[in-house]
């Protein structure tokens, strides 16, 4: 790669003028400056568009919840971020890379949801909480074997043959 | 200020010379900082960005090369070690005159990755960072854990067997406590050597392993006063047909002061008995292999975690012996992507230029033992390792070596099996297999195929799936057969789980800000190491026509943590391709810097799906499927069916009812999705290409 770019170089540096050779001079000027920042600071985590500009050393999450009427708890670990309010998002600030923010947002009458927000920019966290009686809608959920009936081996729609292919 | 004219003058240099050799392995110690193309606009030929170093190299003599520099700063500075073995003579020579002599830069700096996390730029430099250069980083130099949190004081990360070797100033600091605390005696290495492997009893059944053991004890005593012989090997003597017993009670006495040995030396490595799981000597218990599994992964031993035969055969070593191992290692990776190699002797008659570029790296460098690597970390500070690039010598390529090379990958998937893996009775069926699945990759050289490089890998099976119903039931996970190609390879790949994933494997416990909690299994999702896709994945996809898109079944070769199920009889995938991340990495870096691509970068998603788990919900966020390279054209791929065994000729369809699982009475199989993507990996984010898949 970095040879074939640079044969396509060639082509050019040899075609142009005195003129290109200070352009091509002044930009590697430029380069080689850029690179005195230290690869790994220079670009770890940052937004492409939003890479030039000087960044924040935090990033600011907004947490909201579906629907907005409900009031909401987040918690981080031991930590109680705050409350998400009806129609009031809740923002919170943290250090830029600073690793992921798995919380646990609660609502009354509703089932706690574990979800996560990243540190790289800044992001919005909108969660979607369901009522205790409307867990049957959520994927995973499944109908219990009944107590005291060891379960058996499902039928097959095609006849219930084990092997059905 | 930095900015000096020298590099831009030798660029413009080098341009007009044009000193460019395609067999010549030159330096890609600065990849990171090779030129990227973009997708948007796609650079037209002779339109594309600029370099920043690695251009063409004016010719510099060997003379003017070698002269010292040491007032170069670090980063245009190279290493180069002269003089007679035993007696290394080093100094800084300019980097640039180095290439132009035709030296190779090894990057020995901390922050080097490979080529698929290496920082690239748009071609209006623009950088396209890659969010997981930082996480890599981290992990290389003992700083992050796999979230990119701060790693605790003091904690390391092994994980060479997950594709990120440690970085030199990690391996320094190795070097240099272990000539401290050498945690090696003869006295232990004689009683690890006097054993191949040690017996693993599970805790539970030490008192009925005792039992058997005493009565084995009993009758081989019984026979021998019976015999009127001394010893128990005399016994054996006179009558062979106890020599078995004898044998085996000589073993597991033997064991023994192994194991004493093995927790001796695992204990002062500080893997034993620091941790909050609690140890009880002599008894292999969860704390004891943990340790081993520590161990295995700081010496990339590829073995269950038990006292089997590699992991006692590198306790027995020398702590210096094993750090020599890892520095070895971690150099092999470092000296294949400056040369930019793949060769590794894994083809019959094929040559190993990965072996025999790093030897010559490591007797120009004179590491040729542990003592002179400790000497070398002792001669260079941690610090000079955060710039450090040695200048080596290196014989060329094979004439087939281009900037494009006409790369194509074949997969024979080798024996296959479609029966069930199960009877009626739920009671195992073996599926034995002669040949396993692999993975080869080839060039074109004089109108021949040359095969590269070929590699064990997986194909798919029988795996559980969960249905619409929430209950889980079997289902054969085909591994597409016929010409595809790969268009896109994504490093730091996200696996949207399908619907179809088994929930219990989509959540774990972790502690979080100082609580212990459930939460969504992100090491499965990625990006990160230990993700399905591993840390580098290459989607195969059917080439679309004029008017139509490609299409993908799901199917991808990719790195995997679960290095074990490569090379174990009964492995199987979910229809992927796997390799060990280290050779993900490798190939993929290769493919990418010898064949015209796209760098797009990071490809945002924002993907959110919700699950119920135990009245708790959990929801999935993804923010970005990874880091986007695009091969154009598309790399070519052909999967070969391989030799169909056993009863079924073909794959069976939908989901199978296991025996071991409780279903409510009456309730049907559901018919099993049957997309595209189902049928293989099993998409998330859709069948289009670049879309979700399962491993």
């Amino acid at each position: 790669m970095m040879r074939r770019v640079s044969q396509q170089r060639l082509g050019v540096a040899v075609s142009l003028t005195a003129a290109l050779a200070f352009v091509l001079l002044a930009v590697a000027a430029v380069a080689d400056d850029r690179d005195s920042g230290g690869p790994a600071a220079a670009g770890a985590g940052a937004p492409a568009p939003a890479a030039a500009k000087a960044r924040s050393a935090n990033v600011r999450i907004v947490f909201t919840v579906l629907p907005s009427s409900k009031k909401a708890t987040v918690q981080w670990g031991k930590k109680r971020l705050g409350v998400i309010g009806p129609q009031a998002p809740l923002i919170v600030q943290r250090p830029r890379d600073s690793g992921p923010l798995d919380v646990v947002v609660r609502a009354e009458g509703c089932l706690p949801v574990q979800t996560r927000a990243y540190t790289f920019e800044d992001s919005k966290v909108a969660v979607k909480v369901t009522p205790i009686e409307q867990k049957n809608t959520l994927h995973g959920y499944r109908e219990e074997v009944p107590a005291g009936d060891g379960g058996v081996p499902a039928s097959n729609p095609d006849g219930g043959s084990f092997f059905s292919r | 200020m930095r900015g000096n004219l020298k590099p831009a003058m030798a660029v413009l240099a080098a341009a007009l010379c044009g000193c460019s050799g395609a067999s010549t392995p030159a330096s890609h110690s600065g990849d990171s900082r090779t030129p990227a193309t973009t997708s948007t606009p796609a650079p037209a030929p002779g339109a594309a960005p600029r370099a920043r170093t690695g251009a063409p190299r004016a010719h510099v003599s060997e003379e003017e090369a070698q002269k010292a520099h040491p007032e170069l700063p670090p980063e245009r500075r190279a290493l180069l070690v002269t003089g007679e073995p035993g007696h290394p003579e080093e100094r800084w020579i300019d980097a640039e005159a180095a290439e132009g002599a035709g030296y190779t830069l090894v990057d020995l700096s901390d922050d080097w990755t490979p080529f698929i996390f290496a920082e690239q730029w748009t071609a209006d430099d623009q950088p396209l960072p890659n969010r997981y250069r930082r996480i890599f980083l981290g992990l290389a130099n003992d700083e992050l854990d796999e979230d990119g949190e701060p790693l605790e004081p003091g904690a390391k990360n092994y994980l060479e067997l997950y594709g990120i070797p440690p970085s030199l100033s990690v391996l320094r600091a190795r070097f240099v406590q272990d000539e401290q605390h050498p945690c090696h005696d003869q006295e232990s290495a004689d009683a690890i050597e006097a054993v191949e492997t040690v017996t693993y009893v599970a805790p539970t059944d030490l008192k009925k392993d005792e039992r058997r053991l005493a009565k084995i004890r009993d009758e081989l005593e019984k026979a021998r006063r019976k015999a009127r012989v001394a010893t128990l090997e005399e016994l054996a003597e006179k009558q062979p047909a106890l020599a078995p017993k004898v044998k085996t009670l000589a073993r597991r006495a033997a064991e023994k002061p192994a194991m004493a040995a093995a927790e001796r030396r695992l204990t002062c490595e500080g893997l034993l008995g620091t941790g909050k799981i609690k140890h009880t000597p002599g008894i292999y218990d969860d704390a004891m292999r943990l340790a081993v599994r520590h161990f295995q992964q700081k010496h990339m031993i590829y073995e269950a975690n038990y006292l089997r035969r590699k992991t006692v055969d590198a306790l027995a070593r020398a702590l210096l012996d094993n750090d020599y191992d890892s520095l070895v290692r971690a150099l092999r990776e470092r000296v294949v992507s400056a040369a930019a190699i793949l060769e590794d002797g894994t083809v019959s008659k094929g040559r190993n230029l990965v072996d025999e570029y790093l030897k010559i790296t490591l007797d120009q460098l004179q590491l040729t033992d542990g003592a002179a690597a400790l000497a070398f970390f002792k001669r260079h500070p941690a610090a000079e390792f955060k710039r450090l690039r040695a200048a080596i010598k290196l014989p060329a390529r094979p004439d087939y070596y281009a900037d494009n090379m006409d790369l194509s990958i074949v997969v024979d998937r080798g024996d296959v099996w479609y029966d069930l893996p199960f009877d009626a009775s739920g009671h195992y069926k073996p599926q034995p297999r002669k040949k396993y699945p692999s993975l080869t990759l080839y060039t074109k050289a004089g109108g021949k195929q040359v095969a590269l490089a070929r590699w064990r890998t997986t194909i798919g099976g029988w795996r559980a799936e969960q249905a619409g119903n929430g209950y889980e039931y079997f289902r054969y996970k085909q591994s597409d057969v016929g010409p595809r190609v790969i268009r896109n390879v994504v490093s730091g790949p996200v696996w949207i789980a399908p619907a179809s994933t088994p929930i219990r494997s989509l959540t774990k416990g972790k502690t979080v800000n100082d609580r212990w909690m459930r939460v969504v299994n992100y090491d499965e999702l990625g990006p990160g190491y230990l993700s399905a896709y591993g840390v580098v994945a290459g989607y195969f996809v059917v080439p679309g026509q004029p008017g139509r898109p490609d299409w993908d079944n799901g199917v991808r070769a990719h790195g995997s943590s679960d290095y074990l199920s490569i090379y174990s009889a009964n492995g199987f995938s979910h229809g992927c391709h796997r390799l060990p991340n280290h050779i993900a990495i490798r190939m993929y870096s290769f493919i990418l810097r010898h064949r015209p691509m796209t760098v797009v970068g990071d490809k945002p998603m924002n993907f959110a799906r919700q699950f119920l788990f135990k009245d708790h919900v959990y929801e999935i966020r993804l923010p970005s499927r990874g880091y986007y390279f695009v091969l154009e054209p598309p790399l070519p791929v052909n999967v070969l069916e391989g030799e169909i065994k056993g009863d079924a000729k073909k794959p069976i369809a939908g989901y199978v009812a296991t025996p071991w699982t409780k279903y409510p009475p009456g309730l049907a199989v559901p018919p099993a999705p049957d997309s595209a993507e189902a049928k293989a990996g099993g998409g998330g984010g859709g069948a289009a290409a670049g879309g979700g898949g399962d491993d």
